[in-house]
C-alpha cells in the first residue's frame, strides 16, 4: 500500500525513521513509503494513505485559524 | 178750534191715514227691510265668525308648521353632532390604525437593518481573517529558513505521535 509523506523540505534520517515508526504504528507494517516536497504546505507534514490523510501542515493550522477568527 | 180753522176730522182722518200708512209701512217696507238688514246683519257675523276661525286655524297652522320646523331642526342638529362624532372617532380609528401599521413596518425594517448589519459584519470579518491568514501566509514563506522548516518538522513528528487512526 502506498503511503506518501509531504513535507517543505528534506527529511533527514532520523526525521525519516522517527516518521516511518510512527506510520508502522498508526497504518500497519506493510507500508510502501514515498517522500515529496512540497512549500505550498508552508511547514510540517502531511500524510496520504489510501483514502486517509494525516495533516500536520502549517498550512491546515492557518486554515483553522482563520474559521476561529471568522467565528 | 173751528174759529183757528182746525178741522178735527180732518185731524183724526189724517191721524187715521197716517196710522194706516204707518201700518202699510211696516208690513209692506219696513219689516221686509228689517228682515234684509237682519239676514245681512247675521252673514257678517258669520262672516266674521268663519274668519276669526280662519285666523285661529291659520295661527294653530303656522304655531304647528314652526314646531314641525323646530323639531326638525333639532332633528338635523342632532344627526349632524352625531355624525361629527361618528366621523372622528373613525379618524381616530384611522390613526390607531395607520400607526399600529406604522409600527410593524418600523420594526420589520429595523429587524432588517439588523440582520444586514450582522451580515455585513459577518463578512467583514470572514474577510479580514482571510487577509490576516494571507499576508501570515506569505511573510511564512518569505521569512522562514531552514531551520524554521526544521523546528517546525520536528514539531509535526511530535504530532504524529498523538495520531490514532481508531
Amino acid at each position: 500500500m502506498k503511503t506518501e509523506v509531504v513535507s517543505t523540505i528534506k527529511l533527514d534520517d532520523k526525521q525519516r525513521e522517527n516518521v516511518e515508526s510512527e506510520l508502522k504504528r498508526i497504518l500497519g507494517k506493510d507500508l510502501n513509503i514515498s517522500y515529496t516536497e512540497d512549500k505550498k504546505i508552508l511547514g510540517g507534514l502531511i500524510i496520504k494513505h489510501e483514502d486517509k490523510i494525516i495533516n500536520l501542515s502549517l498550512k491546515t493550522k492557518l486554515k483553522e485559524m482563520e474559521k476561529y477568527l471568522e467565528d | 178750534m173751528e174759529k183757528l180753522g182746525i178741522q178735527p176730522i180732518l185731524i183724526i182722518a189724517q191721524i187715521v191715514n197716517f196710522v194706516i200708512l204707518l201700518l202699510l209701512l211696516k208690513k209692506f217696507l219696513f219689516k221686509p227691510i228689517l228682515k234684509v238688514l237682519d239676514e245681512r246683519k247675521k252673514k257678517a257675523e258669520e262672516t266674521e265668525e268663519l274668519n276669526n276661525e280662519a285666523g285661529k286655524k291659520f295661527l294653530e297652522a303656522t304655531e304647528s308648521e314652526k314646531n314641525t320646523i323646530s323639531e326638525a331642526k333639532k332633528q338635523a342638529d342632532k344627526i349632524i353632532t352625531q355624525s361629527k362624532i361618528q366621523a372622528q372617532k373613525e379618524k381616530e380609528e384611522l390613526l390607531k390604525k395607520g400607526q399600529k401599521e406604522l409600527e410593524i413596518v418600523r420594526k420589520k425594517l429595523e429587524s432588517e437593518i439588523e440582520a444586514d448589519k450582522k451580515e455585513m459584519f459577518k463578512e467583514i470579518k470572514r474577510q479580514s481573517a482571510e487577509m490576516a491568514v494571507l499576508i501570515a501566509e506569505k511573510v511564512m514563506q518569505e521569512s522562514f529558513d531552514e531551520n524554521k522548516q526544521k523546528s517546525l518538522l520536528n514539531q509535526a513528528i511530535k504530532d504524529l505521535e498523538k495520531v490514532s487512526l481508531h
